[in-house]
């Protein structure tokens, strides 16, 4: 097997992994079925394919990228390698030598529709061969729009995850999914040209400063603790733009929709309601979990300050995202918009107003009314195993070894 | 600087700061003392930036707490508050403790490495410094914990205490040495709540007297004796502000017992 070939395809170990994950199913519903009843992986074994046809395409797309395999582009970084060479690991881009796994779906594929059904003798389920190929590009694609995202390439990335439902909207239909993905991989193509002729790239916004990474995972991993962690000036709160929220909403809420139709289902105001009053608690966690008012419960009682207004107003927005169901849903109704349309119309007001309702997490953290409270003073189980050797793998993975193959 | 202006706070019903203004000129080394309870560690709180003042403000170098990001991170640069209880962790080293606390505030990694070593040294922790922290005495706690604070190279220390919990007698001497050489360098400002007046005298500029939320006296320790008409050591000067009947009593004590 060629070396190209190689890096494209599976390893050994992976290969007989899956292979054995899929025959053994297969041979306990072929015992079932001469016993006369039914596999009980039956249903399953395509669900299965179809999730190893996903890993592959994001196991294709995350180990060849200088991007997402942080090891891999660590270590490029300090060769002569230069944007007008081919990677030295094999392109990110797809080249003919992945024919090869694509005629290997399709053969898996054709699997499941010919073979499956002929030893089990049942028709079902089955999909059609393409579908496996579909779901390979599609999860390379995904990766892709991440790693432009990364490469600050934002038109593209935007574009291309919001295309990425259309290859199952309104229906899906391999052939025109196909189309789809192949039109988003020319956009990719492209875009991803353009952003390793950047290499190596400004890379303050994306690749993990050091630093910045050992200051985050020292947090995370509890080794620094009160009133450090509270009052470090290493704040790392989202500051949301109004239109960063825009563009959020639109994309859940597209997502939402394409989900549920894929699934024939409706988005109702149930659904809705429990998204509120799961965004509404969250934020309020968020906000006053580890940050108390300045006065206790009874202090407010009986000093009869019952509203502090400065340190109050952070229930105002938990409550209008609570709300916000309860008020649109009725409106929408009035002006005829109703079912599954008003349900999503209302996610998306939801969604909006958990993110752009003041005060930012930022600003409430830095500048709000509040006392820290200790909340590790009773902490005794601190992180386990070695930090160092932890935070190597946690925050630069490959810095020890290379991941490539 | 720090500039504490009218602050004003209370947990519950009873008002632990009642209107506290102080000022602490850059450089300086301020010692609060005062009965238990009376709001010294609230007052550093408020300073140390973990607690938000009901009224008043606080302000640190030209800059309020709170009143912007931009302020905020600035002062947070700047300042490290020490409680005296702060948070250490169980499974990791004391080592590494200390570098996640300095890369925390960013001291360059040279620096950091030197300085850690040094601290270590001072406090006699080289040899615990790579057992994890759950092995520690409860005096090594306290060490480790200033060694956090020193190792910042902050230019505005808060220290809740740093002579209690627990401090054997070379810490004691190695803490006051330290603490005298920062307030000799004029670059580093330091608050610390203290309540044992001895280890004060020879380190503190000046002395803030809390009682009952309020400040009762703040000067130095020469200006504290003027104003309390003794001439002995701090503890006597503390005493005659704090309970100016104490030595009467001692009198109506000791004469009745001699009777």
């Amino acid at each position: 097997m060629s070396l190209d070939l190689k890096r494209i395809l599976p390893s050994k170990a992976s290969f007989s992994l899956a292979m054995f994950l899929y025959v053994v199913p297969l041979s306990i519903d072929l015992f079932f079925r001469r016993a006369g009843g039914g596999g009980p992986f039956t249903g399953w074994r395509p669900m299965f394919l179809v999730f190893l046809a996903l890993l592959y395409g994001v196991s294709r797309a995350v180990m060849s990228h200088p991007v997402t395999n942080r090891g891999y582009g660590a270590w490029l970084a300090t060769t002569p390698w230069t944007p007008d060479r081919p990677l030295p690991f094999g392109p990110v881009w797809l080249s003919v030598k992945d024919l090869t796994s694509a005629v290997v779906l399709l053969l898996v594929g054709c699997l499941n529709v010919v073979v499956d059904p002929w030893l089990l003798k049942t028709r079902l389920p089955v999909f059609h061969p393409l579908t496996l190929v579909a779901c390979a590009l599609f999860a390379y694609l995904a990766v892709l729009c991440v790693a432009l995202a990364m490469g600050k390439r934002w038109l593209a990335a935007i574009v291309c995850l919001f295309a990425l439902p259309l290859t199952v909207y309104p229906v899906f239909n391999p052939y025109s999914a196909m189309v789809v993905l192949l039109l988003m991989y020319v956009l990719c193509y492209v875009e991803l040209r353009r952003s390793l002729a950047g290499f190596p790239w400004n890379t303050s916004y994306w690749e993990r400063d050091v630093g910045e990474a050992y200051r985050k995972a020292a947090i995370n991993m509890r080794v620094v603790g009160w009133p450090f962690r509270e009052l470090t000036a290493w704040r790392e709160d989202p500051e949301i733009t109004a239109g960063m929220a825009v563009l959020i909403t639109a994309l859940v809420s597209w997502w939402v929709h394409v989900i549920a139709r894929l699934g024939n289902v409706s988005v109702g105001p149930g659904l809705v309601g429990t998204v509120a009053v799961i965004l509404a608690f969250g934020r309020m966690v968020a906000y006053t979990g580890k940050r108390w008012p300045p006065i206790g419960f009874f202090g407010r009682i009986f000093t009869l300050r019952w509203i502090i207004p400065a340190y109050d107003r952070v229930f105002l927005a938990p409550i209008a995202i609570f709300l916000v169901p309860t008020v649109f849903f009725p409106l929408l109704a009035a002006v005829g918009l109703t079912g599954h349309f008003a349900a999503v119309a209302v996610l998306a007001l939801t969604i909006f107003a958990s993110l752009t309702l003041p005060p930012s997490l930022y600003h409430w953290h830095l500048t709000g009314p509040h006392r820290c409270v200790n909340m590790t003073q009773q902490q005794t189980v601190g992180p386990t195993g070695d930090l160092r050797t932890a935070f190597m793998e946690k925050t630069l993975p490959g810095s020890g070894r290379f991941k490539g193959k | 600087m720090i500039k504490v202006t009218n602050v004003w706070h209370h947990y519950s019903i009873r008002p632990v700061l009642r209107d506290v203004s102080m000022e602490v000129a850059a450089g300086e080394l301020v010692a609060v003392m005062g009965p238990n309870g009376m709001g010294k560690s609230t007052l550093l709180g408020v300073i140390g930036g973990v607690l938000c003042p009901i009224k008043g403000s606080v302000e640190i170098d030209g800059r309020v707490r709170r009143s912007s990001p931009e302020n905020e991170i600035a002062i947070r640069k700047q300042v490290v508050y020490l409680p005296d209880n702060p948070y250490l962790p169980q499974v990791s080293t004391g080592r590494e403790f200390l570098l996640a606390v300095g890369r925390l505030y960013e001291v360059e990694e040279q620096r950091l490495m030197e300085h850690m070593e040094l601290l270590l040294q001072l406090f006699d922790l080289t040899e615990q410094a790579d057992r994890p922290v759950r092995s520690y005495s409860t005096g090594q706690r306290k060490k480790i914990g200033l060694c956090s604070a020193l190792l910042t190279d902050a230019s505005v220390l808060v220290l809740d205490e740093p002579f209690s919990g627990g401090l054997d007698s070379s810490a004691l001497v190695a803490m006051t040495r330290v603490l005298k050489s920062l307030a000799d360098r004029k670059d580093v400002t330091v608050v610390m709540a203290v309540p044992v007046p001895e280890l004060v005298e020879s380190v503190a500029h000046r002395v803030a007297i809390v009682e009952r939320g309020k400040i009762l006296a703040y000067d130095t320790p020469e200006g504290l004796r003027k104003k309390a008409g003794v001439t002995g050591d701090l503890s006597e000067v503390l005493e005659k502000l704090l309970h100016p009947e104490i030595f009467k009593k001692i009198d109506v004590y000791l004469g009745g017992r001699r009777s």
